[in-house]
C-alpha cells in the first residue's frame, strides 16, 4: 500500500524525537516520528492489523514536518504519513461522530463562499454578543478571531516600472479569515515593483485534503488550480502568503505525477511556489523609504514555512530591516503551535497544550508583537493571546512590512 | 521494512520458543512469564493511564531501538514522571518476579534496550527535569530523560557546556549516556561521558535508591559510579545524574585538509599528535565518502580528493593561530592538495554538516548499509584500513570509512542490497572479520556503540574466561537476580542456538 | 583466619617467592599502624599469583605495596602477614607515542614514568606528593593526584586498563589499550582509591597527554588561606590556560621563603601565547610572577603540602563545592582555634579540595575531627582523614562512610577477594 523505498529511507535513529511536539508532550515513542513511520511500515507489511490504536497515532501527527528537518538521511515523512492517512481514510471506519466532524471540515473550509456566509453569521453573532453561547458550547470556536469583512482582491500594476509579474493565491481560510494580509502583501509587492494578478477560477489549494488523507479531493483541488494559474501569462512567481498552502502547492508536482493531462504543468506551477515573505525579501532593496517604528518584536517559524519550504531567514531578515524593530529569537521558534490547519479542530486537548507552550515562551520574550506567516498558527496563538488576556499582538510579517511603508509616506 | 526479522515461533523448534533473533543466531529462549492485566492496572494506578502502553500496535514501537537487526517486542511500557514514580514502579515489577528493561530514547546502535526476557519495558522518557543548575560551580543535575542536547542549552548563556556530544545529541538522553558511557567526535580532547558524571542516583531492581558518587569528586569507597557508567542498564535504572560542565572555548578553528589518500591524511593525523598538539577533532572521509557528499551537497571538494580530514583546534584566542599554522604545515607536508580554514561560524557549521550528514548521502549509495564500530591504535589506523579494503576486495562489497580518526575509531560502512541474500551473509562475514581484525591489532570491538546484543559473541576475543567471570558477578551485586536488562553484553552459556533462517536486515544507524 | 601465622618456611619464602630479609624491611610496609610479618618482591605477575595462591591457602592476610609511600592511608587492618611489593615489576612495557598510550608495570614510579614519557614530549598529567616515590600501582591504588587534578582530572580520567591478581590467585585484566573502548564493565574504575582491597595491582594502560611548551608561576599574598581562595574563584580558573591554583598556610608559605599568613600559587601551562596571555590576567589579580630560579621548588612545595608535617597530624581531606570552600575553610580555622588547637590548611582551590592538619591534644583532636566530619558532609562532601596519629586510632575512623551504596561496595569486595585476604579492614565500612 505504500512505496517500500520511502520506508526503508528511515533508519530508525531516532534523531526526530526531540524535534516532534507530540513526543515533547507525551514522551511515548509511537506518537513520534519514528513510531509512526514504524507503525505505517508494520502495517504496510502485514504484520500489525490496522487497528483503532494505529488511526489514534496516526490522527495525532500534527503533520508539522518539523522531523524532516532534523533527519539526516532524508526522510519524506510527510509522504509516509500522508499514504498512511490515506490507507486509514480507505480502510478503516471511523466511529460515526469522527466521520462527521471530518466531513464538516472538508464541507465548509476549502470552500471561500460557506465560509464567507458562515463568517457573516459569526459576524453576526459577534455583533450581538451572542457568540459567547457558541463558544461555551463548542470550546474550538474560540480560535474565531473578530471578524472583519472582506473583498475580493483584483488584479494590480506595480508602481513604477514593472521589475516582476507575480500571480497571488487568496486561499479560502485566509482570503477570508485573515484578508488584509493579502491586502497588505498586494501593496507591499506593488510598491516594490511587482506586477500583481489575482487569477479568476482559482479555488482552495487542498491542503486540508491532503492532510486528512483524501487524496481524490487533493488532486480535483489542484487540477483547477494548475489551470487557473497556468491560463494567461506564466507569472515569475505564484505568492503565497499563507504557509499551509505554500507547501501544499509544491507538492502538486508529486501529487498529480501519474496524470498524464497535468503532471508537467503541475511540475512547473510547483516550481515558481514562493512564500509571500521570500518574494518581499528579495524585492526588499527596491521598496520605498520606510518610517521608523520602536517596537520589540519575535518571528514564530510555521511549520509548513519553516519545515516543510525551507524558509527561515527571509521573514527575520525582512523584519530585522524594518527601522525600529528589535527583533528578539523565540525559544523553539520552529516548534508547532498546535494550530496545524484543521488540528486544533480533530484534536483540541494536543492542540490547546501546544499552544500554551508556544504562548509560553512569546510572553517570556517581551515583545509587543509576534510575526507569524500563516493564517492557523495566527488564529492559534491569538486565541490563546487572548485567552490570557496578553496585549501581544499577531500580525504577518508582510501587514508590518505595510505599516512601515504607510509610515514612510511622505517622508 | 524487514519485518521478516521478527522471530516466528513456527521456525524454531526451541522449547521454549525462542523470543528474538540477531543474523542468524536466537538470543535467548522465551522462558519469564507475561505481564498480568492485573500488574497493568497497578501500574496505571502508579503512572497514570497515558504513562502505560499496552496495547499491540503502540507496544510493537519498542521492538527495537537504533540497532535494528533483532526486534522483540516488550508486554508493556512504563513511563514513569518522577523517581518516585520509577521507585513504585519498579517494586511493583520486582514484586511481580518479572524481568524489565530500561529505555531511554532508543537511540543505542548495540540492542541495549532490546527486550529479551524481559516483559516489561521503563522508559525515561517523561523524566525530563533539569532539577538544578548551579553555574558557579559548573555543576547540572539532570534526570534521566533530559536530552544531552538540552543540558548544553541549560548551559550556553553562561559560558559552558556539557561536553560528551554523541552524533544523536540531539534526540539521546543523559541516562542512555550513561549507560552507554557514550562519547562523541569531541572525546579526544574532552573524554566521554564517565569523564564528565559525578554522581548517579541509581534505583536498584529491588526499587532501592542509591546515590554513587555525588556532587564532588572525593567520595570515599570504591568507584560505583564509574562502574555503573558503561553497565548498559545491567545494574538497575539511573533516574538522574550530576554533571560537570565545562568552560565554552573562547576561540574554535576547523580546517579541512584535502589528501590524495587515506595513508597520506593518516601520516597527517600521527604528525599532529606528534608535534604535541590535542585536537578537539580529527575526523577522516576516505574516497568513496567525499564523492557520496559531493554528489549529495556540492560542498566544494576538489574531485581528485581521496581522503578529506577535518581538524577541530580550540582554545585561548591568542594561542591557535600558531596552531593552525602548524597543522597547515603538517598537512601540507603530508601531501595535501589543499587546507581550508573555515572563515567564520557559518562555513565551520557547512564544514560539520559535510561531515554529519555523510552517512545521508552514503545512503543514496545502495539501498541498505551497515555500520560497524570498532577502534585501534591511532597508529594502527592504516592497517585496519588495509585490512577493511582487502575485505571488501574479498567479498565483493563496497565499504566506506567516515570515522574518529583521532581516537583510532573507525566506523566502516558497508553497502548492499537486502534483497541480495548472498550479499547480505557476506556483510555479516566482513564485519566480523573488520572486528577481529581490530583486536588482533590491539584494539576494542566497540568504542561508542557498546556490546549491547549486537557484539556479545565478540566478548571473549577481549576478555578471558576469568574476566567474563569477574564482570557477571559484580552484575550480580547490583542485581542478584539478572532481572534488570538480561540477555546482553555477556555470553550465556545455557543460550539457545538454534539457527533459523531469517531475513535481511534493514540498513543500520550510521553514527 | 585469625589463627594462621607466617611461620616456619613460609617465613623465608612463600608461593616460590623468596622473603625480603634485610632487617627492617616489614616497618617501612606498615599500614595503619601495623606491620608485616614478611616482605616479597615477586619479579612477574605469574609470581604474584603464586604468591597470592599460597597466602590464600594459609590464610593470610596480604597488601600489594609499591615502596609503601601511602599505606599509611586507612584504619588498622585486622591483620596483616605479607607485604607483596611490586619493585620489581618495573618495565615500562609499550609506550606507542603517536598513540599517546602507555602500558607500565605496577611498580614503576610515576618519575620514571614521566621521564620517559618526556622524551617523547609526553606525560601523564597527574602530580601527587613525592612523584619519586609514588608507583604507579600507590597512584591507582591509592588514587593519588595533586594540584593538576584542576586542569587533568584525576587517575580516573587516563586509566584506560588493569591487570590485577585477585583474591583468588586469578589475573584479572579490565578495560583495554585504546583510548575509546565501552566493551565491557569499567573495571579499571574500581581499581582508582580501591587501597589494595580488591587486589595486587601488575601493570595499567594510561592514555598520555602532550607536555605543554610553556609554564609559568603565579603567587598572591593573602591574609589567610580561605582568602587565597576566594581570590582563586575571583580569578575565574576554569577559564584561560590556568592548570592548577593551590592555596598555602603560613607554615608551607614559611617552608619555601614566602612571609605572610598564605599564599596563592597559580599555575599556567600551555603555549607560550597563551601563558603571556594569561600573564595579563593574573597581573590584573595582584599575583606576581615567580622568578624561575625559586618556580621547581615552589611547584614541589604545593605539591608536598598535602604531606602530613609530622607523624603526630590528624590530616583530613575533604572535597566540597569550590564555592562553598573559602566559607567553610574560615569555619574550620576558626573553630579550631576556638577548641585551642593549632590548625593548618592547604587547599586544590580551584578543584575546591582542601587539607587541614591537626595538631594538639589527642581527645581535643579527636572530638574536632568528629564536628569536622558532620559539618563538611552537611556541605555536602566527606572527610578522609588520610593521616592518623596512633593515638587516635580508636578513636577516628578513616573513611566516614556509610550507606547503601557500602553494601554494594561489600558485594563488590566479595567477587574479587571472596576470602577477604587483602587488606581486611583497612577500607569504608570495614572492608
Amino acid at each position: 500500500m505504500i512505496d517500500a523505498a520511502l520506508l526503508r529511507q528511515c533508519v530508525h535513529c531516532g534523531l526526530c524525537l526531540d524535534a516532534c511536539p507530540t513526543y515533547l508532550q507525551l514522551g511515548t515513542e509511537m506518537d513520534s516520528p519514528r513510531g509512526r513511520i514504524h507503525l505505517v511500515g508494520a502495517v504496510s507489511e502485514g504484520s500489525l492489523p490496522l487497528s483503532a490504536d494505529v488511526v489514534r497515532h496516526l490522527d495525532l501527527c500534527l503533520g508539522c514536518r518539523a522531523c524532516e528537518t532534523a533527519c539526516p538521511s532524508g526522510v519524506e515523512y510527510g509522504r509516509i504519513l500522508e499514504a498512511g492517512r490515506a490507507a486509514v481514510e480507505t480502510q478503516w471506519r471511523r466511529p460515526l461522530g469522527d466521520r462527521l466532524r471530518r466531513r464538516l471540515l472538508i464541507e465548509l473550509f476549502p470552500h471561500p463562499r460557506r465560509l464567507r456566509a458562515v463568517a457573516g453569521l459569526v459576524r453576526l453573532l459577534q455583533a450581538l454578543g451572542l457568540w459567547r453561547i457558541v463558544t461555551a458550547l463548542i470550546p474550538s470556536a474560540r480560535l474565531m478571531p473578530e471578524v472583519q469583512p472582506t473583498s475580493a482582491l483584483r488584479s494590480t500594476a506595480a508602481d513604477g516600472v514593472a521589475v516582476m509579474r507575480v500571480a497571488l493565491l487568496e486561499g479560502c481560510v485566509s482570503g477570508v479569515l485573515q484578508g488584509g494580509v493579502n491586502s497588505a502583501a498586494q501593496r507591499v509587492l506593488n510598491r516594490c515593483g511587482a506586477a500583481v494578478d489575482i487569477p479568476a477560477d482559482q479555488t482552495c489549494c487542498g491542503a486540508l485534503h491532503l492532510h486528512a488523507g483524501d487524496l481524490e479531493g487533493a488532486r480535483r483541488l489542484a487540477r483547477t488550480n494548475v489551470d487557473a494559474f497556468s491560463s494567461g501569462a506564466v507569472p515569475d512567481a505564484v505568492v503565497v502568503t499563507a504557509a499551509g498552502c505554500g507547501a501544499a502547492m509544491r507538492e502538486y508536482g508529486a501529487l498529480l505525477r501519474d496524470d498524464p493531462r497535468y503532471a508537467e504543468r503541475a511540475a512547473a506551477l510547483a516550481a515558481r511556489v514562493r512564500d509571500a515573505t521570500e518574494v518581499a525579501d528579495e524585492l526588499l532593496d527596491r521598496c520605498p523609504p520606510l518610517g521608523a517604528r520602536a517596537q520589540r518584536v519575535t518571528y514564530h517559524d510555521a511549520c509548513h514555512l519553516a519545515h516543510a519550504q525551507g524558509v527561515r531567514q527571509p521573514p527575520r531578515r525582512l523584519l530585522a530591516a524594518l527601522p525600529g524593530l528589535e527583533l528578539i529569537e523565540l525559544a523553539e521558534s520552529d516548534l508547532c503551535c498546535g494550530s496545524a490547519g484543521s488540528y486544533n479542530l480533530t484534536e483540541p486537548d494536543m492542540a490547546a497544550a501546544l499552544g500554551r507552550r508556544k504562548v509560553d515562551n512569546i510572553i517570556a520574550t517581551g515583545v509587543d508583537s509576534v510575526a507569524v506567516a500563516n493564517p492557523g498558527c495566527a488564529l492559534q496563538i491569538a486565541a490563546e493571546l487572548r485567552r490570557r488576556g496578553s496585549a501581544v499582538r499577531v500580525a504577518h510579517p508582510l501587514e508590518l512590512l505595510d505599516e512601515a511603508m504607510r509610515g514612510g509616506e511622505g517622508t | 521494512m524487514g519485518g521478516n526479522l521478527y522471530a516466528n515461533p513456527a521456525d524454531c523448534n526451541c522449547a521454549p520458543p525462542c523470543r528474538a533473533v540477531i543474523g542468524e543466531r536466537r538470543l535467548r529462549p522465551v522462558s519469564s512469564p507475561r505481564v498480568s492485566p492485573e500488574l497493568i492496572d497497578e501500574l496505571r494506578a502508579i503512572v497514570g493511564a497515558a504513562a502505560v502502553v499496552a496495547d499491540e500496535a503502540s507496544t510493537r514501537v519498542y521492538e527495537c531501538d537504533g540497532f535494528t537487526l533483532a526486534r522483540s517486542a516488550p508486554d508493556v511500557v512504563v513511563l514513569p514522571g518522577s523517581r518516585d514514580e520509577m521507585v513504585a514502579v519498579v517494586r511493583k515489577v520486582a514484586a511481580s518476579g518479572l524481568c524489565f528493561v530500561p529505555r531511554g530514547a532508543g537511540t543505542g546502535l548495540s540492542g541495549g534496550c532490546l527486550p529479551l526476557d524481559a516483559p516489561v519495558m521503563i522508559g525515561t522518557s517523561r523524566m525530563r527535569a533539569i532539577r538544578s543548575v548551579d553555574f558557579e560551580n559548573r555543576r547540572v543535575v539532570a534526570e534521566a530523560g533530559v536530552v544531552n542536547l538540552h543540558v548544553t542549552r541549560a548551559a550556553a548563556a553562561h559560558g559552558l557546556f556539557y561536553a560528551p556530544d554523541p552524533s544523536s545529541q540531539s534526540a539521546c538522553t543523559i541516562g542512555g549516556n550513561v549507560a552507554e558511557n557514550s562519547g562523541g567526535p569531541h572525546t579526544l580532547k574532552y573524554g566521554v561521558t564517565t569523564n564528565h558524571v559525578l554522581g548517579l542516583e541509581l534505583v536498584l531492581p529491588d526499587g532501592e535508591v542509591v546515590e554513587l558518587g555525588g556532587e564532588v569528586d572525593d567520595v570515599p569507597g570504591y568507584d560505583l559510579r564509574g562502574l555503573a557508567i558503561g553497565a548498559e542498564g545491567t545494574f538497575g535504572i539511573v533516574t538522574a545524574a550530576t554533571l560537570r560542565l565545562v568552560r565554552t572555548p573562547q576561540a574554535v578553528r576547523t580546517l579541512l585538509g584535502m589528501f590524495r589518500d587515506v595513508d597520506d591524511a593518516c601520516r597527517a593525523v600521527s604528525a599532529i599528535i606528534a608535534a604535541g598538539i590535542l585536537p578537539a577533532a580529527l575526523e577522516l572521509m576516505d574516497r568513496m565518502i567525499v564523492e557520496a557528499v559531493e554528489a549529495a551537497y556540492g560542498f566544494g571538494f576538489p574531485p581528485d580528493a581521496g581522503a578529506v580530514l577535518i581538524v577541530e583546534l580550540d582554545g585561548l584566542e591568542v594561542g591557535l593561530g600558531e596552531q593552525v599554522d602548524a597543522v597547515r604545515a603538517i598537512c601540507q607536508t603530508a601531501r595535501a592538495s589543499e587546507v581550508r580554514v573555515a572563515r567564520d561560524e557559518a562555513e565551520r557549521a557547512a564544514l560539520w554538516k559535510s561531515r554529519k550528514r555523510a552517512f545521508g548521502a552514503v545512503g543514496r549509495l545502495a539501498p541498505n548499509y551497515c555500520t560497524q564500530d570498532g577502534v585501534v591504535p591511532r597508529g594502527s589506523v592504516p592497517e585496519i584500513l588495509r585490512r577493511i579494503a582487502a575485505a571488501a576486495e574479498r567479498y565483493r562489497l563496497r565499504i566506506a570509512n567516515v570515522f574518529h580518526a583521532g581516537d583510532g575509531n573507525i566506523h566502516p560502512i558497508m553497502l548492499f542490497d537486502e534483497r541480495d541474500a548472498d550479499e547480505v551473509s557476506r556483510v555479516l562475514a566482513a564485519g566480523k572479520e573488520i572486528l577481529e581484525a581490530c583486536v588482533e591489532l590491539g584494539g576494542s570491538v566497540t568504542g561508542e556503540h557498546g556490546i549491547g546484543v549486537e557484539k556479545i559473541e565478540q566478548m571473549p576475543l577481549l576478555f578471558s574466561p576469568v574476566d567474563l567471570r569477574v564482570m557477571s558477578e559484580l552484575r550480580l551485586v547490583f542485581d542478584a537476580q539478572r532481572r534488570c536488562n538480561p540477555g546482553k553484553i555477556f555470553p550465556t552459556p545455557g543460550a539457545c542456538v538454534e539457527t533459523v533462517k531469517v531475513g535481511m536486515p534493514r540498513r543500520q544507524v550510521p553514527l | 583466619m585469625s589463627d594462621a601465622q607466617v611461620s616456619g618456611d613460609t617465613a623465608r619464602s612463600i608461593g616460590g617467592v623468596a622473603a625480603d630479609g634485610a632487617p627492617g624491611a616489614a616497618w617501612r610496609y606498615a599500614a595503619g599502624g601495623a606491620v608485616p610479618a614478611m616482605v616479597v618482591r615477586p619479579r612477574t605477575t605469574a609470581e604474584v599469583a603464586s604468591v597470592i595462591a599460597a597466602a590464600r591457602a594459609d590464610g593470610l592476610a596480604v597488601i600489594g605495596a609499591g615502596k609503601g609511600a601511602r599505606l599509611g592511608i586507612g584504619n588498622r587492618p585486622r591483620r596483616y602477614d605479607i607485604a607483596v611489593t611490586t619493585d620489581h615489576l618495573d618495565a615500562i612495557e609499550r609506550h606507542v607515542a603517536e598513540d599517546l598510550t602507555v602500558t607500565v608495570q605496577a611498580g614503576v614510579t610515576l618519575e620514571q614514568l614521566n621521564e620517559e614519557l618526556g622524551r617523547s614530549g609526553q606525560w601523564l598529567p597527574l602530580d601527587p606528593a613525592v612523584g619519586g616515590e609514588t608507583t604507579i600501582g600507590g597512584l591507582i591504588a591509592a588514587d593519588a593526584c595533586g594540584p593538576l587534578r584542576h586542569s587533568h582530572g584525576k587517575v580516573r580520567d587516563f586509566l584506560l586498563g588493569i591487570e590485577l591478581v585477585n583474591g583468588s590467585a586469578e589475573v584479572v585484566r579490565g578495560g583495554g589499550r585504546v583510548v575509546k573502548n565501552v566493551a565491557g564493565y569499567d573495571v579499571p574504575k574500581l581499581l582508582c582509591g580501591s587501597f589494595g582491597t580488591l587486589g595486587v595491582i601488575t601493570s595499567a594502560t594510561f592514555k598520555t597527554r602532550p607536555r605543554p611548551a610553556a609554564e609559568a608561576l603565579y603567587l598572591g599574598r593573602c591574609a589567610g588561606v580561605a582568602a587565597a581562595v576566594q581570590l582563586a574563584l575571583a580569578i575565574d580558573c576554569s577559564a584561560g590556560a590556568v592548570a592548577f591554583a593551590d592555596a598555602l598556610s603560613e607554615g608551607a608559605c614559611e617552608a619555601i621563603g614566602i612571609d605572610g599568613a598564605a599564599a596563592l600559587v597559580v599555575g599556567v601551562a600551555g603555549s607560550q601565547a597563551e601563558v603571556d596571555a594569561e600573564s595579563e590576567r593574573l597581573r590584573g589579580h595582584a599575583l606576581a610572577p615567580c622568578e624561575a630560579a625559586r618556580a621547581a621548588s615552589i611547584a614541589m612545595a604545593v605539591r608536598n603540602s598535602a604531606l602530613p608535617m609530622n607523624d603526630d597530624a590528624l590530616v583530613g581531606r575533604f572535597a566540597v563545592l569550590p564555592a562553598r570552600l573559602p566559607a567553610l575553610l574560615a569555619r574550620v580555622e576558626a573553630e579550631a582555634v576556638g577548641r585551642g588547637l593549632v590548625v593548618e590548611t592547604a587547599a586544590h582551590a580551584a578543584a575546591g579540595v582542601a587539607r587541614c592538619q591537626i595538631a594538639g591534644d589527642g581527645e581535643r583532636a579527636a572530638l574536632f575531627a568528629e564536628w569536622l566530619r558532620m559539618t563538611v558532609r552537611v556541605e555536602g562532601g566527606w572527610v578522609v582523614y588520610e593521616a592518623i596519629p596512633d593515638g587516635l586510632r580508636a578513636r577516628v575512623e578513616a573513611w566516614g562512610m556509610s550507606g547503601a551504596a557500602v553494601r554494594l561496595m561489600r558485594g563488590v569486595k566479595r567477587v574479587f577477594d571472596p576470602d577477604g585476604i587483602f587488606s581486611p579492614g583497612r577500607f569504608v565500612g570495614g572492608i
